[in-house]
């Protein structure tokens, strides 16, 4: 391919990221009121969650604390029983953290699912 | 204003164009928009500032995906008929931070028409998902092969795979611009 048509294609490529950002940027300008008003109390209920989010995490890392105490404080009164309890709860905090590698993961098996369809339609 | 919602206020319109592109549906796109903010702030409020972008997009794109895996509209069909036109696909290397130097200054309202940017438009939103979400990640959004690729858990390859599909589809509509 020559110089020449190497370059007038990256032209194009860069035209058309420009004109794409800018009809992105006029639809944008456009938006009725409705919808910017509905994006702002999307906006504010996600950012409202943190303030419930505080307050769920507060007594559970109390628990978790607690049974840590728990541990600490019995060693040799079915302490191995105690430090299964506590390493539970922790599990269970972790997991809670956790949720959002859990839905990555999910994707994963989603593309792989999609790719293994492609591949049998195409054996078929 | 504190800096999450200072972030969320820069990006939802853009993130609410984006879902309206990728599934047509103004409250479905809402929806969208809505859940990928209660993601991040969940999950990723006390991450560092500079990773709220790309995850922000991340989950945008999960969630567009997870709109058409759910109405089963990602047809297999069109999954293999790219696939297929893959192979034979000649890649482009395109990078997107050249565009602001062949015009300096000028405006880019100055440069197409409305004609143009309605065609552009309504092009992007009739693009293959995978082809539109390669193509407004990298070169509308800006992130590089390995952003896009990770927002759309894909390999880089992919990507470019899917942007230059988007691109041989878009060039033919800037005939008239010179």
């Amino acid at each position: 391919m020559s110089a020449n048509k190497n370059s007038e294609r990256a032209r194009r490529n860069a035209l058309a990221a420009g004109a794409a950002r800018e009809a992105l940027a006029r639809r944008e300008r456009n938006l009725d009121g409705e919808t910017l008003s509905r994006l702002r109390r999307a906006r504010s209920r996600a950012l409202d969650q943190r303030q419930r989010l505080a307050g769920l995490w507060l007594p559970l890392g109390g628990v978790c604390a607690a049974a840590l105490a728990l541990a600490l404080w019995l060693p040799g009164r079915g302490g191995s029983d105690v430090a299964a309890v506590e390493s539970t709860l922790l599990a269970d905090v972790w997991l809670l953290d956790e949720e959002a590698e859990l839905e990555m993961i999910e994707d994963v098996e989603f593309y792989q699912w999609l790719a293994e369809e492609a591949l049998d339609d195409r054996a078929s | 204003m504190d800096s999450m919602d200072q972030f969320l206020a820069s990006v939802e319109k853009r993130a609410f164009s984006m879902a309206m592109m990728g599934v047509g549906h103004r409250d479905d796109a809402l929806d969208i928009v809505q859940d990928a903010m209660f993601a991040l702030v969940r999950r990723y409020h006390h991450k560092a500032r500079e990773q709220w972008r790309p995850l922000f997009f991340t989950i945008l794109n999960n969630r567009i995906t997870d709109w058409h895996r759910r109405r089963k509209t990602i047809s297999r069909w069109q999954l293999l008929r790219e696939r297929v036109a893959a192979d034979d696909g000649e890649e482009d290397e395109f990078e997107p931070a050249d565009f602001p130097d062949l015009y300096g200054a000028r405006p880019e309202q100055d440069v197409f028409s409305e004609r143009t940017l309605a065609a552009i438009e309504q092009a992007v939103s009739a693009l293959p998902l995978r082809q539109q979400q390669a193509f407004l990640l990298r070169c509308v959004e800006g992130f590089d092969i390995a952003e896009t690729a990770a927002a759309m858990a894909c390999s880089g390859g992919s990507v470019k795979t899917h942007l230059s599909r988007a691109l041989q589809a878009l060039r033919p509509l800037l005939e008239d611009v010179r």
